[in-house]
């Protein structure tokens, strides 16, 4: 026992102290750090020394610095993420879907009213020329109208397309970072700080990477992270990791997601995806999307058929009196598919008023007379049409409503569920990882008195010198 | 529980969050007067004003048809008022000139007034209205009645008259035919010509007849007069009812659709409240640290 090893005890009490109040200090500034998790300088004591057949404590030192989390915690959150990234896209695009199709601003309903309303109007006066115009106004409108919700359509499916190339960008980047990461935690010395934060940041790419597609992942013996799509193709394998990659499907048009070996073969894994905001996106443009085109493409059908074969059988004001045969002139652009893109009056209704058909009949001398025509296109509003000619053009469109109505809503709710478990579960996180400032002051006091009785100890140790070598003077 | 720095200020957050949107949602109900804005806020009853406007727009469509219905219906009263008074004018004359104390002179001008109620009839039986003949029938684009020389009048009509939807499913003949006033069981033309005939050959034999045939002609021109009658009570009767379908179309619209604005301003008030509230507890919160106590 010397006073050398007090002065020893000393400067390590003094640096020891002040690793202390610099993980403090580092708390503090992560005070709003997404993801950070506070972290602890282990302080154990020192081996004793044996002096005689006495064990003398050696003062303390720094035995690492360790994190506060739960790793079962990290864990469910990122499962969750998959959940809540999938319900966020569902949400965002089925609010988009909804104001395309949306009443109040498509019109549809009123359009075809208004069309149907016309036929009514001009079987008042059937060869009245301003009720013709009038007729021939409201029908471009409802066609427009179709029209556009089919491009509106249309556009969302094309920008969920580039999202979904984006989006697998963006997994590459992440499962990058973390095989990235895995080499510096692998490298690093286990519990520095410097190798906490990364295991902060790798525990933040791993929830991203799950709000996008569903992983099964897992750490090695070394504490790397393995992770694999959910059908087992690897992602991330210690310090390597895998790219996926699109390429446009020639009959759709639409984007196939791939994972590519280390050969660089594409292998499609696009139907393996089945969880995840990209899976979201793969659902909504793959099936949501076009159900709702394929609707609006049979409303569109249904109207140009209906009206068609009705007209064809009518009288127009430029009928050949000597021909007993009806017109046979088309209302709507006759379609063999893409109805609702291409519905658009026929060409010789756009050039002549006069072709419309208002009459079933003609007199004796070949002349087109009555309403015949007008009063069965009218009609056509109140027959049953769809679902087994159970259903109006009406009842078509508001059961439109009420689909897309219940979809919404229900994406809604389940986004919000899902946020809220999310924000619930990473309050619990927050709990255990989070900074408190309060008991960072306290902590920064604690250490600060230390640091002062440490210093004091200097102190002690050189008047025990000095006594010392006075006394041989 | 821990509650650390950023707990606080997420649930601040999240919290201030939730009653911006809900303060938002309101603002917007109060301002466009509706409690439905897109069909997930309540997907049932927004399908169901869907269907409602459409029958809105239907009706008020239905509403049009019957209103032109009963513009022209005016016209058919009146034009076959004056066939009555016109029938009734040559009955007298035929009573008058049938008599043994008149000579061939004065039946010659009485014959005169007749072609004048012949003219006036066929006048009678072109009335347009619009560009729209209305004894035309079906086809009601062409003059329905001609005359030659003779006083012969000939019917270019249609015997058939055409329908319209006055409601659901429901037509209703868009007008008479002049087939039907004119010509059909007694043919007013044919016994004016004959009365005209017999006046100028001085044939009281003939005139006698046409006595007869006027009779007759003022029968069924009577009937017509009530079934134009029945035909316009019917229409009145349209009107009203699609005046009380469109209120109630309007009502059950608005009982779905609108918003209750008292009840909303209520809402907005105490939703404001309780923004306010949040932000004054978020400063108390704030005070709430160590940092205060050190110096």
């Amino acid at each position: 026992m010397s006073i050398a090893s007090i002065l020893n005890i000393a400067k390590n009490a003094v640096s020891l102290n002040q690793t202390s109040i610099q993980v403090t200090s580092h708390n503090i500034s992560n005070v709003n750090t997404k993801g950070y998790s506070r972290q602890e300088v282990v302080i154990t004591e020192e081996t004793p020394m044996l002096i005689g057949n006495v064990l003398i404590g050696n003062g303390a030192k720094v035995s690492g610095i360790i994190r506060y989390h739960d790793k079962y915690l990290d864990q469910q959150i990122a499962k969750k993420s998959t959940e809540f990234g999938e319900h966020q896209i569902y949400k965002r695009y089925f609010e988009r879907v909804e104001s395309v199709l949306n009443e109040d601003s498509t019109k549809l309903t009123e359009n075809i009213t208004a069309f149907f309303n016309a036929w009514q109007e001009l079987s008042t006066d059937p060869q009245n020329v301003a009720m013709r115009g009038g007729l021939k106004s409201s029908a471009q409108q409802m066609t427009r109208s179709i029209n556009n919700i089919y491009n509106e359509l249309k556009g969302l499916q094309i920008e969920l397309n580039n999202n979904v190339k984006m989006e697998v960008a963006d997994i590459n980047r992440i499962t990058a970072s973390i095989a990235d990461l895995n080499n510096k935690v692998f490298q690093g010395s286990s519990s520095s700080s410097e190798a906490n934060d990364y295991l902060d940041r790798r525990t933040q790419y791993v929830k991203e990477l799950s709000s996008k597609i569903g992983i099964i992942s897992f750490e090695d013996e070394y504490g790397r992270m393995t992770i694999m799509t959910s059908k087992g193709k690897s992602l991330v394998d210690g310090g390597q990791s895998w790219e996926l990659g699109v390429k446009t499907n020639q009959d759709t048009g639409f984007y196939r997601v791939g994972w590519e070996d280390f050969s660089g073969n594409f292998i499609d894994i696009t139907d393996d995806i089945n969880s995840g905001g990209v899976y979201g996106l793969l659902e909504m443009r793959d099936n949501q999307i076009n159900d709702f085109i394929a609707d609006t493409d049979k409303l569109a059908e249904v109207i140009i058929s209906e009206v068609n074969s009705l007209h064809k059988n009518g009288y127009t004001q430029n009928h050949n009196v000597l021909d007993p045969n009806p017109d046979g002139i088309p209302f709507f652009r006759e379609l063999t598919g893409l109805y609702a893109k291409d519905i658009d009056i026929s060409d010789k209704i756009k050039l002549d008023l006069k072709n419309i058909a208002s009459s079933s009949e003609v007199d004796i001398t070949g002349k087109p007379i009555g309403n015949g025509i007008a009063i069965d296109i009218a009609a056509l509003m109140e027959k049953g049409l769809f679902d087994g000619n159970t259903s109006t053009f009406v009842d078509y469109t508001s059961t439109l409503t009420n689909k897309i109505g219940q979809l919404t809503k229900g994406a809604k709710d389940f986004a919000q569920y899902s946020e809220d478990t999310m924000n619930l579960m990473e309050k619990q996180r927050e709990g255990v990882s989070g900074v408190s400032l309060d008991e960072e002051m306290a902590d920064l006091i604690k250490y600060q008195y230390a640091f002062q009785a440490a210093s004091r100890l200097f102190t002690v140790a050189d008047e025990l010198f000095q006594t010392l070598l006075g006394a041989f003077k | 529980m821990r509650v650390t720095d950023r707990i606080k200020f997420d649930a601040f957050k999240n919290n201030l969050a939730l009653i911006k949107s809900n303060l938002d949602k309101t603002q917007n109900k109060i301002a466009s007067g509706k409690k439905i804005l897109v069909p997930s806020d309540d997907p049932v009853s927004s399908s169901v004003a869907v269907g409602f406007n459409a029958e809105k727009g239907l009706n008020a469509q239905y509403g049009r048809n019957i209103e032109r219905l009963k513009t022209t219906g005016v016209f058919y009263e009146t034009s076959i008022n004056s066939v009555n008074n016109m029938l009734t004018r040559a009955k007298e004359i035929a009573i008058v000139q049938a008599s043994d104390t008149v000579n061939a002179e004065t039946r010659k001008s009485a014959g005169e007034e007749v072609k004048g109620i012949i003219e006036r009839l066929v006048a009678i039986g072109n009335t347009k209205v619009g560009n729209h003949y209305i004894f035309g029938g079906k086809k009601s684009n062409n003059t329905p009645f001609s005359i030659d020389s003779d006083y012969n009048v000939t019917f270019n009509g249609s015997n058939e008259v055409s329908s319209i939807f006055v409601d659901k499913g429901t037509k209703e003949d868009a007008g008479i035919s002049g087939d039907k006033v004119f010509i059909s069981d007694t043919n007013i033309f044919n016994v004016l010509k004959n009365f005209k005939d017999a006046l100028e050959t001085n044939n009281k034999t003939g005139i006698r007849n046409a006595l007869d045939g006027l009779d007759k002609s003022l029968e069924k021109t009577q009937t017509n007069l009530v079934h134009v009658g029945t035909y316009t009570a019917r229409i009145e009767n349209f009107i009203e009812y699609n005046e009380s379908k469109n209120n109630n179309i309007i009502e059950t619209l608005s009982q779905i659709m609108d918003v209750d604005v008292a009840q909303a301003v209520i809402d907005f008030n105490s939703l404001s409240n309780a923004y306010e509230a949040m932000i004054y507890t978020m400063t108390k919160i704030q005070s709430l640290s160590v940092l205060n106590y050190l110096r």
